[in-house]
C-alpha cells in the first residue's frame, strides 16, 4: 500500500473551503427559522477571504495527482483574483437581491461552488481535470444566470447560455479526444509530443474554440450579450470576473505547454489563436458603438477585452518577453475583474424594475445615466473611474494592463496586433465615454433614486480603489504577477 | 506498434456490427412479416392506456425533471461505488486504492448526502404538492 | 537682525515651505472650500500666508547677514544636450539671495496685508465664490513665490505660466459678466505672446550656454568675452555678444508681455475688472514687476548686452510717458490707477536698463507699498459708494472717510514724488543715473530716457493729484458720494500698514554714511555685482559722486504737477478741465479713448485672425476634421456595428451555427496549413 498523498489534499484546500462554504451557505438556507439572509453574503465573503488566503499561505507548491494539477504562483494569483471577485459579487448580490427580495442561499452557494471551478481550472494541468473544472463552474454559472427563473430575459439567457456552453463542452472535449489520439496523454506537459500532426492541430483548434466560448472569443461570443444582459447583474458582474480569469489560465497554460520550444508565432496554433485576437478585437468594439444598453455594451466591451488579453497571451509564447507578457495577463485578469464588477454594479443600482423578475427593454438605456453626477455624485464618480479604466486612460489601473500588454506584444515583435490593440482600444472610448457624458453633461430625466445599500458601496468603494491605487502604484502587483508568471510550466 | 488510430479499429468494428444488425433485423421484419392493418392496432397508445388528451406540448410537472436528475446523480454514485469497492483492497499485486481512496470516496459520498439533506429539507421529495 | 534659524544649511531645507504653505492652502480650499464656511476658508488663507511670511523672514534674515541660501533640489529634466553636448539638467533648486529675498518679504508681506483687507472686501460673495477667490489668490502667491524663488529660467517660466493663470483665473472671477470674462481672456492671450518670447529666449539661452541655472549662466559669464565666436549649436558663428541679445530681447518681450510695457500694455486696464484686492496684490504689487525681477535677475547677461540694454531703457521711457498721457484724462478710478501702473513699470525698466538695477528694484518695492496702498484705498472708495468707480461722481469724501483718504494721499505723495516719501528716491534714483549713464550700442538712450522719464514725472504728479483731488476734495457731487461711509478696520488697517510702508521705506534710499550710494544699493550689491563690474569696465556706468542736481529737478516737477492738478481740480480755475476739452475735443477724445490702441490691435491684429479662424473653423475643422474624420470615422464605425448587429439577432440556432462554422473553418485553415 502506498503512502497517503497528503499533498494532494492539501493543494486543494482554497477548493475545499469554497466547497464546504457553499454546503454550509446552502443547508443553512433550508435549517433557516428566521427570513433574515443577511448573514449569507458575511459567510460567503468569509470563506472567499479564507480560500484567498490559503492559496496566499500555499502549505504545499508543485505538480499534485501525477502532474494532473500544479500549484504554484500562477494558479495562486488566479485564486486569489477569483476570489476576490466573488466576495465582491457576494456584496454587490446582497445588495440587489435584497431590493428585489430574492436573497436565498442558492445564489451564494452556486457562486461558491463556481468559484472553486475557477480555482481548480487556474490549477489544471490535465485536459480531463482541466474539462471538469470548466463544467463545475459553467454548470454554476448556467444556473446563477437562471437565478430570477420567473423573468423570460434571465431563463432565455441561462437557456441559450446552457445550449451553447455544451456545445462548446462537446468541441473541447472532442480536441481533448484527438489530443489523446496525438500524445497518448491527456497532460499538458505531454502535447507538445504530438505536435505536427494533423491530429494534434485538429485536437488543439478544437480545445481553443472550446475556450473561446468561455472567453467570449469572436466569433464565439455571440452568447456573451444575450446572456450578460439577461442574467441577473450581479451575476453578469461575476461571470464577466471570474469566468474570464479563469479560462484565460487555462488558455495560457496549454498555448504556453502546446507551444513550448517552438519558434515563435510559426505555428498553425497561434495563428488560430491571432485570428480570434484579431477578429475580436475588431467586432467585439465595433458591435458596442451601437449599443444604448449600458448592460449590453459593456458585455461587448468585455468580448473586446478577451481580445486584447488574447494579445497578452500570444506574446507570453516568446521566450523573452514571457515574463513581462503573462505578469501584464494575470494584472489585467485582475483589474478587469475589479472594473467590470464595480462597472455591472453601478448598472444593476441604475436598472429599472417591474413586478416581475423581467426587466423592460429600457432598463439599463444610457438615458438612466442622465445626470447621474447631480443625483448621485459617488456612483457617477465610480462609474467613471470604471469606465475610464476599461477605455485605458490614464492613471487608472486599466491602462497599465493595457500597457503591459502591448509593450510584451511589441517586444514579441507582434507589431500588427499591438497596432490593432491601440486603434480598437481608442474606438472604445468613444463608447465608453459616452456614459461619462450622459452622466456629467445631461440634465436628469427625474427618474426614481438609484438602490443604495451598504454592501454595494463596500463593494464599489473597493473596487474603485483596486482601480484608481493599482493606477497609480501598480508596481507592487507587477511584481507578484511577474513571479507568477516565472514559474509557470 | 498500432498508432493511436488503430487501436480505435476494434471500436469500429463493434460499431459496424451493431447498426448492421440492427439494419438487419428491421429490414427483416419488414421483409418477411405479414401486414393486416386495422383501426385497433392503428390507434396511438401508451403503456397499456390511451394518451392523454390534447397537444403533444402539453406543459407538465417539472417535479419529473428533478426526480429524475435526483435519479441520475444517485445511478452515478452506485456506478461510482461498485469499482471503487472491487480496487480498494489490494489483491493479486494490484496495491489498492489505500487511504487516499477512502477519503476521496468519503468526501464524495458526505458532498452527496449534503445534497440529498438539502432536497429533502427543500421539499423535492415531497411528490404530493 | 541675526539669523532666526541657527544655520544656514537647516534654512535652505525649509525653503520649500514658503511655496508650499500657500500651495496647501490653494489645495484645502480648492477642495473642501466650498463646504467648511467662510471663516475657515479666511483662517486656512490667510494661515498659509502668515506661514509664508514666517518662513520668509527666516530666510531673509539669512540674506541680511550675506548669506546666500541655495536649496539644490533633485533634479527634474535631464536631458542630452543638443548637438551632442553635455547632459543639461534643470532641478527644483530654490535660491534666496538679496534680490529674491526682497521680493519675497515683499510677496508674502503684501500678500498678507491684501489677504486681510480681502476678508472683509469679499465677505458678500456667496460660500462658494469666496472659498474660489483665496484658493485663487493662495495659488497665486505660490506661483509667485516658485518665479521669484526659482534658481534657474526654468522653475522661474513654472511660476511665470502659474502667475499668468491665476491672473486669468482672477481677471475674469465674476465670469458671468462677459465683459470681465473677456478682460480675463485679453490678459491670457496678450500675456501667451509674451510667453512665447520667454520660451523663445530660455531655449535660445539653453542652446548658448547648455544650463537655464542661474548659478551656472552667472559663472560662464564672468569670464566669457562677449566678441569671441560660437562654435557649435544653434548659433555656431555668432559671436556671443549677438547671441546673448538675441536671447535677452527674446526674454524682454516675455518682461513685456508680463509688465505691461508698449505694444503689449493692454491687458493691464482691462485687467482692472477683476476684484479690487486682485488689482492691488497682482497687477500692481507683484506679478506686474516679475518682468523687471527678470531683468535684475540676469544682470549680468545684460550687462554683456548693450542693445539689449538699450531696447529695455527706451521701451520703458516711452511706456512711462505713454501710459501717463493716456491716465490724464481717464474718469474710472481703477483705469487711472491701472495706467499709472504701467507708467511706473516703464520706470523701474528704464532702472533696469541703463544699468542701475538696484533703483529699478527698489522702485519696484516702494512701488508694491504705495500702489497697493491706492488701490485698496480705491477698493475701499468703491466699497463705501456702491461699487462706483466714476471719480466725476465723488468728491468730498475727506470727511466721510478720513482713513482711507489720508492713507490715499500719503500714498499719492509717494507716488508723486515729494520729498522725503519713497517714492522720490527711488524714481529720482532711476532718472538721475539714465542720465549719467552712458550706453555703448546707442549713447543718446539714458538722455533720451531721462527727458521722456522726467516729462513721465510730471504727468504723475497732475493726474495722481487730479484723482485725489477730484476723489477726496471739495463737495460731494453725487448721493452716493454725500452717504458713502467709511470702510471697517479690518480694511483700514491694512491701508494704514501700507502707507506707513510707503514713508519708512524711504530709509531703503538713504545715503550710507561715509559711503559712495544708498542703503539698498549697499544691500542689493552682491547681486549685481558680476554686472556691474562689467558695465563700469566698459564705462557704461563709472564711478564716484553724481551732480545733486536732477534731484532738485524732480522736486520741482513734482510741486508743479500737483500745483497745477490743484489749480484745475481743487483750486481757483475750476472750469479750466472742461474749457481744454471743449479747446481740443479730438485731442481729449483721442486721449480719453487711449489712443485708440485698442483698436488698432483689433484692426491689425485680432480681425485679420478672426478672419482666419472663421476660414479655418469652417473648411478645415468643420468640413475636414469633423465631417471627414471625426463624424465620418464615426459614422462609418456606427454603420458597421450596426451591420454587424443582423448577426446578433438572439436566435439560438443562429449562434449554434456561427460556432460550428467558425469551428470548422479554424480547422480547416489549420489543417490546410499542412501541420507546421
Amino acid at each position: 500500500m502506498n503512502g497517503f498523498p497528503t499533498n494532494d489534499f492539501v493543494a486543494l484546500l482554497p477548493i475545499a473551503i469554497l466547497t464546504v462554504g457553499a454546503l454550509a451557505v446552502l443547508l443553512s438556507e433550508v435549517f433557516l427559522v428566521s427570513g433574515r439572509r443577511g448573514y449569507q453574503a458575511a459567510i460567503t465573503v468569509v470563506f472567499a477571504v479564507a480560500a484567498g488566503a490559503a492559496a496566499i499561505a500555499r502549505p504545499y507548491s508543485g505538480y499534485v495527482f501525477n502532474r494532473q494539477a500544479v500549484v504554484d504562483d500562477f494558479s495562486a494569483f488566479v485564486t486569489v483574483v477569483v476570489c476576490a471577485g466573488l466576495a465582491l459579487s457576494a456584496l454587490v448580490g446582497a445588495g440587489w437581491l435584497r431590493a428585489r427580495n430574492a436573497e436565498r442561499g442558492e445564489f451564494y452557494g452556486l457562486a461558491l461552488f463556481g468559484t472553486a471551478g475557477m480555482a481548480l481550472l487556474g490549477m489544471a494541468t490535465d485536459l480531463l481535470v482541466a474539462f471538469i473544472a470548466i463544467e463545475v463552474m459553467s454548470l454554476a454559472t448556467y444556473s446563477l444566470a437562471a437565478y430570477l427563473r420567473r423573468g423570460k430575459r434571465p431563463s432565455e439567457a441561462a437557456f441559450k447560455y446552457l445550449v451553447l456552453g455544451a456545445i462548446s463542452s462537446a468541441l473541447f472535449l472532442y480536441g481533448s479526444a484527438l489530443l489523446y489520439g496525438a500524445s497518448g496523454s491527456t497532460l499538458f506537459g505531454e502535447l507538445a509530443k504530438g505536435r505536427g500532426s494533423p491530429l494534434s492541430l485538429a485536437g488543439l483548434s478544437l480545445v481553443a474554440a472550446g475556450i473561446a466560448f468561455k472567453i467570449a472569443a469572436v466569433p464565439f461570443h455571440a452568447w456573451t450579450p444575450d446572456v450578460y444582459e439577461g442574467a441577473p447583474t450581479p451575476v453578469t458582474a461575476f461571470m464577466a470576473a471570474g469566468v474570464k480569469a479563469a479560462a484565460f489560465a487555462l488558455l495560457a497554460r496549454i498555448f504556453l505547454s502546446a507551444e513550448a520550444g517552438t519558434a515563435a508565432q510559426a505555428t498553425a496554433f497561434s495563428g488560430v489563436i491571432s485570428g480570434l485576437a484579431v477578429l475580436t478585437m475588431i467586432f467585439g468594439n465595433l458591435l458596442a458603438v451601437p449599443q444604448r444598453s449600458v448592460k449590453r455594451m459593456l458585455a461587448y466591451s468585455s468580448v473586446a477585452h478577451a481580445g486584447y488579453l488574447l494579445v497578452g497571451v500570444l506574446s507570453a509564447s516568446v521566450a523573452g518577453v514571457r515574463e513581462k507578457a503573462l505578469a501584464g495577463l494575470l494584472f489585467y485578469l485582475a483589474v478587469y475583474a475589479a472594473t467590470a464588477i464595480g462597472a455591472f454594479t453601478v448598472v444593476g443600482a441604475l436598472e429599472r424594475r417591474s413586478r416581475l423578475d423581467d426587466e423592460p427593454a429600457d432598463a439599463w438605456d444610457l438615458e438612466r445615466f442622465a445626470g447621474l453626477a447631480r443625483r448621485r455624485p459617488g456612483l457617477a464618480f465610480a462609474m467613471a473611474v470604471f469606465l475610464l479604466s476599461l477605455a485605458g486612460i490614464p492613471p487608472t489601473a486599466g491602462f497599465i494592463g493595457k500597457l503591459y500588454i502591448f509593450q510584451a506584444a511589441i517586444g514579441a515583435q507582434l507589431y500588427g496586433l499591438a497596432i490593432l490593440g491601440v486603434l480598437t482600444s481608442a474606438m472604445g472610448i468613444y463608447y465608453y465615454l459616452r456614459v461619462v457624458v450622459y452622466m456629467y453633461m445631461r440634465p436628469a430625466a427625474g427618474e426614481a433614486e438609484p438602490l443604495s445599500s451598504a454592501a454595494t458601496s463596500v463593494a464599489l468603494a473597493a473596487a474603485v480603489a483596486v482601480v484608481v491605487v493599482l493606477g497609480l502604484v501598480a508596481d507592487p502587483v507587477i511584481r507578484l504577477a511577474q513571479a507568477a508568471g516565472a514559474i509557470l510550466l | 506498434m498500432l498508432t493511436p488510430l488503430q487501436t480505435y479499429f476494434p471500436i469500429g468494428v463493434a460499431l459496424l456490427v451493431a447498426v448492421g444488425l440492427a439494419a438487419l433485423m428491421v429490414a427483416l421484419a419488414n421483409l418477411l412479416g405479414p401486414r393486416r392493418p386495422s383501426v385497433v392496432k392503428s390507434t396511438p397508445f401508451e403503456c397499456g392506456s390511451e394518451p392523454a388528451a390534447g397537444s403533444p406540448r402539453e406543459r407538465f410537472g417539472v417535479k419529473f425533471y428533478v426526480v429524475a436528475l435526483l435519479f441520475i446523480v444517485f445511478d452515478i454514485e452506485a456506478i461510482f461505488l461498485y469499482p471503487w469497492a472491487v480496487l480498494l483492497l489490494p489483491s493479486q499485486g494490484y496495491p489498492g486504492l489505500g487511504w487516499a481512496g477512502f477519503v476521496s470516496m468519503g468526501i464524495f459520498v458526505a458532498t452527496l448526502v449534503a445534497g440529498l439533506v438539502y432536497v429533502w429539507k427543500k421539499g423535492v421529495l415531497d411528490w404530493a404538492d | 537682525m541675526p539669523p532666526i534659524v541657527a544655520s544656514p544649511t537647516a534654512a535652505e531645507s525649509y525653503l520649500w515651505a514658503i511655496i508650499l504653505f500657500p500651495l496647501a492652502g490653494a489645495i484645502v480650499n480648492g477642495l473642501i472650500g466650498r463646504r467648511i464656511g467662510k471663516g475657515n476658508v479666511t483662517l486656512i488663507a490667510l494661515g498659509a500666508m502668515v506661514g509664508a511670511l514666517v518662513v520668509s523672514t527666516i530666510a531673509f534674515t539669512w540674506a541680511l547677514q550675506g548669506t546666500v541660501l541655495h536649496f539644490r533640489g533633485d533634479p527634474w529634466i535631464r536631458v542630452a544636450g543638443p548637438d551632442g553636448r553635455a547632459l543639461i539638467s534643470i532641478g527644483w533648486g530654490l535660491l534666496v539671495d538679496r534680490l529674491s529675498g526682497t521680493m519675497i518679504m515683499v510677496v508674502t508681506g503684501v500678500g498678507t496685508l491684501i489677504h486681510i483687507y480681502s476678508a472683509s472686501y469679499m465677505s458678500h460673495e456667496d460660500d462658494t465664490g469666496y472659498a474660489r477667490f483665496f484658493t485663487y489668490l493662495n495659488l497665486f502667491v505660490a506661483a509667485m513665490l516658485t518665479l521669484v524663488l526659482g534658481d534657474t529660467l526654468v522653475l522661474t517660466f513654472v511660476g511665470w505660466e502659474g502667475v499668468g493663470l491665476c491672473s486669468y483665473l482672477l481677471i475674469g472671477f465674476w465670469y458671468t459678466d462677459p465683459a470681465k470674462a473677456f478682460a480675463g481672456r485679453k490678459a491670457f492671450v496678450t500675456n501667451r505672446i509674451g510667453d512665447f518670447g520667454f520660451l523663445v529666449g530660455l531655449f535660445a539661452l539653453i542652446s548658448i550656454f547648455g544650463t537655464a541655472s542661474y548659478g551656472d549662466l552667472q559663472a560662464i559669464a564672468r569670464s566669457l568675452d562677449p566678441a569671441a565666436a560660437i562654435q557649435v549649436g544653434t548659433f555656431a558663428g555668432r559671436t556671443y555678444q549677438w547671441a546673448i541679445t538675441f536671447a535677452l530681447l527674446g526674454l524682454f518681450v516675455g518682461a513685456c508681455g508680463k509688465s505691461a510695457q508698449l505694444p503689449l500694455y493692454v491687458w493691464l486696464p482691462d485687467a482692472m475688472a477683476g476684484p479690487t484686492p486682485v488689482s492691488a496684490l497682482i497687477h500692481a504689487a507683484t506679478m506686474v514687476t516679475a518682468g523687471v525681477y527678470l531683468v535684475a535677475r540676469n544682470a549680468f547677461l545684460f550687462s554683456l548686452a548693450p542693445a539689449a540694454m538699450a531696447t529695455v531703457t527706451i521701451v520703458g521711457a516711452l511706456t512711462a510717458l505713454f501710459a501717463a498721457l493716456i491716465a490724464f484724462v481717464q474718469t474710472d478710478i481703477k483705469k487711472v490707477l491701472a495706467y499709472s501702473t504701467v507708467s511706473q513699470l516703464g520706470f523701474m525698466f528704464i532702472g533696469v536698463g541703463v544699468g542701475a538695477w538696484w533703483a529699478g528694484v527698489l522702485h519696484l518695492v516702494t512701488h508694491a507699498f504705495f500702489k497697493a496702498c491706492l488701490f485698496l484705498g480705491a477698493g475701499s472708495v468703491m466699497h463705501g459708494m456702491g461699487d462706483e468707480t466714476d471719480i466725476r461722481k465723488m468728491g468730498g469724501l475727506l470727511k466721510k472717510m478720513p482713513h482711507t483718504a489720508a492713507t490715499f494721499g500719503i500714498a499719492t505723495l509717494a507716488i508723486t514724488g515729494f520729498v522725503p516719501l519713497s517714492g522720490f528716491w527711488s524714481k529720482d534714483a532711476i532718472l538721475g543715473n539714465a542720465l549719467f549713464s552712458h550706453n555703448p550700442a546707442w549713447h543718446q538712450v539714458g538722455e533720451i530716457a531721462y527727458v521722456l522719464g522726467t516729462l513721465a514725472a510730471l504727468g504723475t504728479a497732475f493726474y495722481m493729484s487730479r484723482v485725489f483731488f477730484l476723489t477726496f476734495v471739495g463737495k460731494p457731487r453725487t448721493h452716493a458720494a454725500e452717504h458713502a461711509h467709511e470702510s471697517s478696520p479690518v480694511m483700514t488697517i491694512p491701508l494704514w500698514i501700507l502707507a506707513i510702508l510707503s514713508i519708512v521705506a524711504t530709509v531703503l534710499a538713504l545715503p550710507v554714511h561715509g559711503q559712495l550710494g544708498h542703503l539698498f544699493e549697499r544691500f542689493v550689491e552682491p547681486v549685481f555685482a558680476a554686472g556691474t563690474a562689467r558695465l563700469l569696465a566698459v564705462e557704461h556706468l563709472h564711478a564716484g559722486e553724481h551732480p545733486a542736481w536732477p534731484y532738485f529737478a524732480a522736486w520741482g516737477v513734482a510741486a508743479l504737477g500737483t500745483l497745477v492738478a490743484w489749480t484745475m481740480y481743487a483750486g481757483p480755475a475750476l472750469e479750466a478741465p472742461r474749457k481744454l476739452a471743449l479747446a481740443f475735443p479730438r485731442l481729449y477724445r483721442f486721449a480719453y479713448d487711449k489712443f485708440r490702441v485698442d483698436e488698432l490691435y483689433e484692426f491689425l491684429v485680432i480681425e485679420p485672425l478672426r478672419y482666419l479662424a472663421y476660414i479655418l473653423w469652417r473648411i478645415v475643422d468643420v468640413f475636414a476634421i469633423d465631417g471627414l474624420f471625426v463624424n465620418g470615422v464615426a459614422r462609418a464605425v456606427g454603420a458597421a456595428g450596426s451591420m454587424f448587429r443582423v448577426a446578433q439577432n438572439g436566435d439560438l440556432q443562429r449562434y449554434a451555427a456561427v460556432m460550428a462554422v467558425a469551428a470548422a473553418v479554424i480547422l480547416w485553415t489549420v489543417l490546410g496549413a499542412g501541420g507546421r
